[in-house]
């Protein structure tokens, strides 16, 4: 904290880390995060290349692929991170949500770029102050990649992915969303 | 195949973060504050954990603050903050914040709180000329998200900071997606408070998550 500026705690208690947050520390995920930061601090350099390199290997299978758009900064942006916005070539489009349980059941784990708040699909946020339209901003998927992430898994991701689109394509989704 | 690609959400926990949390709960599991040998044993794999979190992030090793997790990081450093002031005062944040940040201002606002939400280009980036702008005499924090998680754009952390910096407002950022990935060079440290997250580290998840609240 800068100097002279105080930050009030949270909670009121014992005084522990600092007096800016009371509480007896759960030692062992603490030591859990050290052992973890340790080891990332090592291996980040390498494996922050190696990511990008997944990453752009997904991008180049799957961008402009049965309309799908990349959302978020191509250059400045996180290495481990590929997001998408989906939109047919009939204009019509496919929710995320739709998506992720399709690919769930083809046995890959993504993410709908939105929140869906207890099963409601809304739009998301951050698409609309992007500037994307309510409808649109339903159709953001996220597939983000870690430490266990090989070229293979995103040789098949990218292929499943393509063969849910174009099934979906044909059962025209847009009625579903 | 099964194949796991949502580590933005959280990640698998490495054996050797499992390893050293069983040997916590055997052996250190005193309670940090006790005078005794069960507390000291528990406090010094604290602070040793502690020096391995400032380590990665190139941060004063008095500046890392454990918390219960990436929320109540973002919470402590916006309403700790805004606790500090009687009457209400300017805050500053990105349209592109995630809910842990979105939410708090959003209660400051009803706290009478004066809140801007800068805008982003399409590509998701906020402008530092709009933060410029922004600033006003009574702004006393500035929040914006390093690495958004949704669509997964960095923000120019560091020129957001200088500007702020220049203007004598707090910066804080939320880097909870750049965790151990943040290139944050040592003289950012001393006015950003920065929250992070194990769990994007193949760390656990749970109370072990840091803040770091710096100079």
């Amino acid at each position: 904290m800068r100097p002279g500026v105080g930050l009030v705690p949270l909670l009121g208690g014992g005084g522990q880390e600092f007096k800016l947050r009371s509480g007896t520390q759960a030692v062992p995920n603490i030591a859990g995060f050290g052992v973890a930061a340790e080891l990332a601090a090592m291996e980040l350099p390498a494996e922050t290349l190696r990511l990008i390199h997944l990453r752009d290997r997904l991008f180049s299978q799957l961008d402009s692929e049965l309309g799908l758009s990349l959302t978020g900064d191509s250059r400045s942006r996180l290495p481990h991170h590929v997001s998408f916005c989906l939109t047919q070539a009939d204009g019509e489009q496919v929710s995320g949500k739709t998506l992720v349980r399709q690919m769930n059941l083809a046995g890959i784990g993504i993410s709908a770029g939105s929140a869906c708040h207890s099963g409601k699909l809304t739009p998301s946020p951050i698409l609309k102050a992007m500037g994307y339209s309510d409808r649109a901003a339903k159709c953001g998927i996220r597939l983000t990649l870690g430490r266990q992430t090989t070229e293979a898994d995103i040789d098949w991701t990218a292929l499943v992915l393509k063969q849910v689109l174009t099934r979906l394509q044909a059962a025209r989704p847009m009625s579903k969303i | 195949m099964q194949i796991y690609l949502d580590y933005s959400a959280t990640t698998p926990t490495r054996p050797e973060a499992i390893a050293a949390m069983q040997a916590a709960m055997t052996e250190q599991w005193g309670n940090p504050s006790s005078l005794h040998q069960w507390g000291n044993r528990a406090a010094t794999l604290t602070e040793r954990s502690r020096l391995q979190v400032a380590d990665l992030i190139n941060a004063p090793i008095d500046s890392i603050v454990f918390t219960a997790g990436g929320t109540e990081a973002d919470n402590l450093a916006i309403m700790g903050v805004a606790r500090q002031y009687r009457q209400p005062q300017h805050l500053i944040i990105s349209s592109v914040e995630h809910s842990a940040v979105a939410e708090p201002a959003r209660q400051l606002e009803a706290w009478g709180w004066q809140v801007t939400r800068l805008a982003v280009n399409p590509a998701g980036q906020v402008n530092p000329q709009e933060l410029a702008a922004a600033l006003r005499a009574n702004t006393v924090l500035v929040s914006v998200i390093y690495g958004q998680s949704e669509v997964g754009t960095l923000q120019p952390i560091e020129a957001l900071g200088q500007i702020t910096r220049a203007h004598g407002a707090l910066f804080h950022t939320d880097a909870v997606q750049v965790w151990g990935d943040c290139r944050l060079t040592s003289s950012l440290w001393g006015w950003i408070c920065c929250r992070c997250r194990a769990t994007k580290s193949t760390g656990p998840r749970g109370p072990e998550r840091c803040m770091c609240v710096l100079g």
